[in-house]
């Protein structure tokens, strides 16, 4: 019987909220003071039980070639529990799309499922402009081979990945190509996980290259800056449905409160200032909600997509902040989640690069588009 | 830049007139005032250069790790610089600066690190509750204690004690505590009261030697029986509970304390007139243009690496100070810095006009204490003179003799103050993570810490929700305090917010 389309959706997003609630809401404390604490190996063994890790791969190699509406549903069902695992997911899941996009038939083997039937975890700076995001590292022919060296910072997934998807300068060429690298390489430092403001436990670390000797079939795309600017905006979709996931959180648990706590006589859903704030909350999580459903399904032209994408971003940060407002005093302690999703949501605002600086690209991308079709 | 990497301008720290120019403009009228801000300006830099910026991203990894930890080294380093004696006047052991000179400190070490420099302030909160209730001898039992034990080296610590579970905001207005739900009570007992209840989220309760704790003698009554109580640690029947884990200012400790049936003797109750008939009001009005401080200081500390950031870094090939949208946000993180600043300045000089800093013997018993030396000060006779029945009478009758309209416009000030600053310390730390990218993300570089730290700001010693309607109240149309139920109840709501 072959079901259809809406039921798998709502299917995978039942499956996904399962194991949110079932598997990330009781670990969430832990995630919390990662990495003074260890991660919990829910946090990766879960998604790769779902399916997720090898989800985005083409079906030739075992994945289903997730659609960007299927992985937007996922994300965000993800972020209603929590940001971590589904920054994780997103990180791995840009990888995995550059080096099927790049075409190399190479690097597709190196991604794809191992003798162990597993796709390898990647890692990959989420959070750099397409433009900045090979700035750090270099790399030079060798032998047989390339040389690279260099440093990458904030490297989501490092920690715990198998492979790296590097982007890097080429020192003769001048371009950012897009190498593949095993965590495990000769060479390559995994630095200390690093202590986040938000997303703890979707882990993030420094990696430096010190004259790592990679095969030539490592190097995916020689000229991969039209391909990190496609698949950046592709992920723009489910980075807003992560704030939209944060967003509505925030907005059921002050919601939730305001019903309960008593204050000024009454309960303080019936002061008009709270309802006023509540009704922004969910005016802005309905925001992200559209700005996810939107860029997801069937993205607009420039700068309109760029416009979605950056007050979906700025909508979560400033909505969460007043989360935790709403709780007062326990909205600042741990325990009540409302200082957590804020958290999150100021670090999704700088995923995939500065807000201001999407701004301007897109603007820039707007004009010379417009000088064309002028010139035509 | 220099060597420190610490300096928000090309090369140096600010001038004193350059952040205060109200005060220099006045330098050739009130020299001495002006220097006793240049003084606490002085001490509470090199308190944040000596120790708050080489420690308090290491402190504060320690009390992530452990909650429990206590930052002795940064209340030592405190004690050295005189900083819990600051504003504690002359005559009863301290340095005798005006109350004002306080917030200028309070941004100083604040825009390095807001959890150290709540750890070295909040005590301000206790000397200002007992000073506005006039009971002169608990005020130099506390004052003068703090004073001597930070001679000593190691300060003995104040918390106030106001906050419970089910009452927060309710309990910091005589309006609202009417209806508030309370959970504490001081029963009066033969020889004294009885304290049970519980008070939550008290900053430096568990690490505190005494407590100022505020409760209503019968808690069907609060407005008219609510007094505030000295409490010791150890005190049976006294424990600390939980300590809580906070999003940030973790090196300010915030505690629950809980009373079982702990016993009071009358002695310690803090004068013979219920709390919230004005005294409230004057702390509050005195203690919001300090959180205001608060404000500036973390506008300020973001400005400060998001400056050093731009400086230091390329985006798009191009240095990031060079690109116009960034110097544009800068120049707004900067107004933002101005604005705060000049907002808690002017609130904390009419507190010194209006409110509870105008009651603190800043005229003539000022200038002698200033000019008397400290041994006459702390003489025999000095102290029976402060404790006499004579000073404290005085004392109390100068609070009730404040007109209202002198506390309105204190408290006026006091409000807009903490809203101004709290709200632009919040909105320059969104600025500066927006500008710093990965760098404002991570602990080590200093960004997202004081962001977490901001937050706390716009919620305690009032929401500024609360502030706002004090502000009305207070400074809009001054005694209007009946507002009438706007809305009709939500009754039992069942749906969530979908």
């Amino acid at each position: 019987m072959t079901m259809h389309p809406i039921d798998e959706t709502k299917l995978l997003e039942d499956n996904v909220r399962r194991f949110a609630e079932g598997e990330i809401a009781p670990r969430l404390d832990a995630m919390n003071h990662y990495p003074d604490q260890p991660l919990p190996a829910q946090a990766v063994d879960g998604l790769r039980e779902l399916g997720l890790i090898e989800w985005a791969l083409p079906e030739e190699v075992g994945g289903d070639g997730a659609e960007d509406g299927l992985l937007a549903t996922v994300v965000g069902a993800l972020a209603e529990t929590a940001g971590a695992p589904a920054a994780l997911l997103l990180a791995h899941t840009l990888a995995q799309r550059l080096v099927v996009a790049s075409g190399s038939a190479e690097g597709l083997a190196s991604i794809g499922p191992g003798e162990g039937g597993y796709a390898p975890l990647l890692g990959f700076p989420l959070y750099v402009e397409p433009d900045d995001v090979g700035r750090g590292v270099r790399f030079e022919a060798e032998d047989e081979g390339f040389r690279v060296s260099g440093e990458l910072e904030f490297v989501v997934n490092a920690p715990v990945a198998q492979r790296l998807v590097v982007p890097a300068c080429d020192a003769s060429a001048g371009s950012v190509g897009l190498l593949v690298v095993d965590t495990d390489a000769r060479g390559v430092r995994i630095g200390e996980p690093l202590l986040t403001l938000g997303m703890r436990g979707g882990p993030v670390a420094d990696v430096s290259f010190d004259g790592v000797h990679v095969a030539r079939a490592a190097l995916c795309a020689a000229d991969a800056l039209p391909l990190l600017r496609a698949e950046h905006a592709r992920l723009r979709g489910p980075v807003a449905a992560l704030c939209a996931g944060v967003v509505a959180s925030s907005a059921r648990a002050a919601f939730a409160y305001a019903q309960e706590r008593y204050q000024g006589g009454r309960y303080i859903v019936d002061h008009p200032e709270v309802r006023r704030m509540l009704f922004e909350l969910m005016a802005d999580r309905d925001l992200c909600r559209d700005a996810a459903r939107r860029l997801a399904e069937s993205p607009p032209g420039e700068p309109e997509a760029t416009e979605l994408f950056v007050r979906a971003k700025e909508a979560a940060a400033r909505a969460t902040t007043d989360g935790v407002q709403l709780l007062g005093g326990y909205g600042y302690m741990e325990e009540y989640g409302q200082e957590r999703r804020m958290r999150d949501a100021k670090q999704a605002q700088c995923l995939l690069g500065r807000t201001d600086v999407q701004r301007q690209q897109a603007f820039a991308d707007f004009l010379a588009e417009q000088t064309k079709e002028a010139a035509q | 830049m220099t060597s420190d990497g610490n300096t928000w301008t090309a090369s140096r720290e600010p001038t004193f007139d350059e952040m205060y120019p109200i005060l220099g403009a006045m330098r050739s009228e009130q020299p001495r005032v002006v220097a006793d801000f240049e003084l606490a300006l002085d001490v509470a830099r090199r308190f944040r250069r000596e120790f708050i910026d080489p420690n308090a991203l290491s402190i504060e990894r320690r009390m992530m790790a452990d909650p429990t930890y206590v930052a002795e080294d940064a209340i030592r380093e405190g004690a050295r610089h005189h900083l819990f004696s600051m504003m504690i006047p002359r005559m009863l052991g301290g340095m005798g600066l005006p109350f004002g000179a306080m917030a200028v400190a309070i941004e100083e070490m604040g825009a390095g690190c807001l959890g150290i420099s709540n750890l070295v302030g909040v005590h301000g909160l206790a000397l200002s509750t007992v000073a506005a209730t006039g009971d002169l001898a608990k005020m130099e039992e506390l004052a003068r204690g703090l004073a001597e034990s930070e001679r000593r080296g190691r300060p003995e610590l104040l918390s106030t004690a106001i906050t419970e579970p089910s009452a927060g905001t309710d309990v910091e207005d005589a309006h609202l505590l009417a209806n508030a739900r309370l959970g504490c009570e001081a029963k009066p007992v033969r020889g004294g009261y009885r304290l049970t209840g519980r008070k939550v989220f008290i900053s430096n309760g568990s690490i505190a030697q005494k407590h100022v704790v505020i409760m209503p003698t019968d808690r069907k009554r609060p407005v008219e029986t609510t007094f505030a109580f000295l409490v010791e640690t150890g005190t049976k029947g006294f424990s600390i509970g939980r300590v809580e884990r906070k999003m940030g200012q973790k090196a300010c400790p915030a505690a629950e304390l809980v009373f079982e049936d702990c016993f009071i003797p009358e002695e310690r109750r803090v004068s013979s007139e219920p709390l919230h008939q004005r005294s409230v009001a004057l702390v509050l009005g005195a203690t919001r243009g300090a959180v205001g401080a608060w404000g500036a200081a973390v506008a300020r500390g973001a400005l400060e690496r998001a400056l050093r950031y731009a400086r230091t870094h390329k985006v798009g090939g191009r240095w990031l100070i060079d690109q116009q949208w960034a110097q544009l946000k800068l120049a707004e993180m900067q107004r933002h810095v101005m604005m705060a600043r000049a907002a808690y300045l002017e609130a904390l000089l009419c507190n010194q006009l209006f409110g509870l800093a105008s009651l603190n013997g800043q005229g003539a018993v000022q200038e002698i204490s200033r000019w008397l030396p400290r041994d006459v000060l702390e003489s025999g006779p000095a102290r029976r003179v402060v404790a006499s029945k004579v000073a404290r009478r005085g004392a109390r009758e100068a609070v009730r003799r404040l007109p209202e309209w002198k506390i309105d416009v204190s408290c006026a000030y006091g409000a807009a103050a903490k809203v101004t600053g709290t709200d632009l310390g919040m909105a320059n730390c969104h600025l500066a993570v927006e500008l710093m990218g990965t760098d404002g993300l991570r602990h080590d570089r200093g960004m997202e810490k004081l962001f977490r730290d901001a937050k706390l700001l716009q919620i305690y010693e009032g929401t500024n929700q609360l502030n706002r309607i004090e502000l009305f109240q207070r400074g809009v149309d001054p005694g209007h305090h009946d507002v009438p139920s706007q809305v009709e109840p939500a009754g039992e709501v069942a749906v969530a917010a979908e």
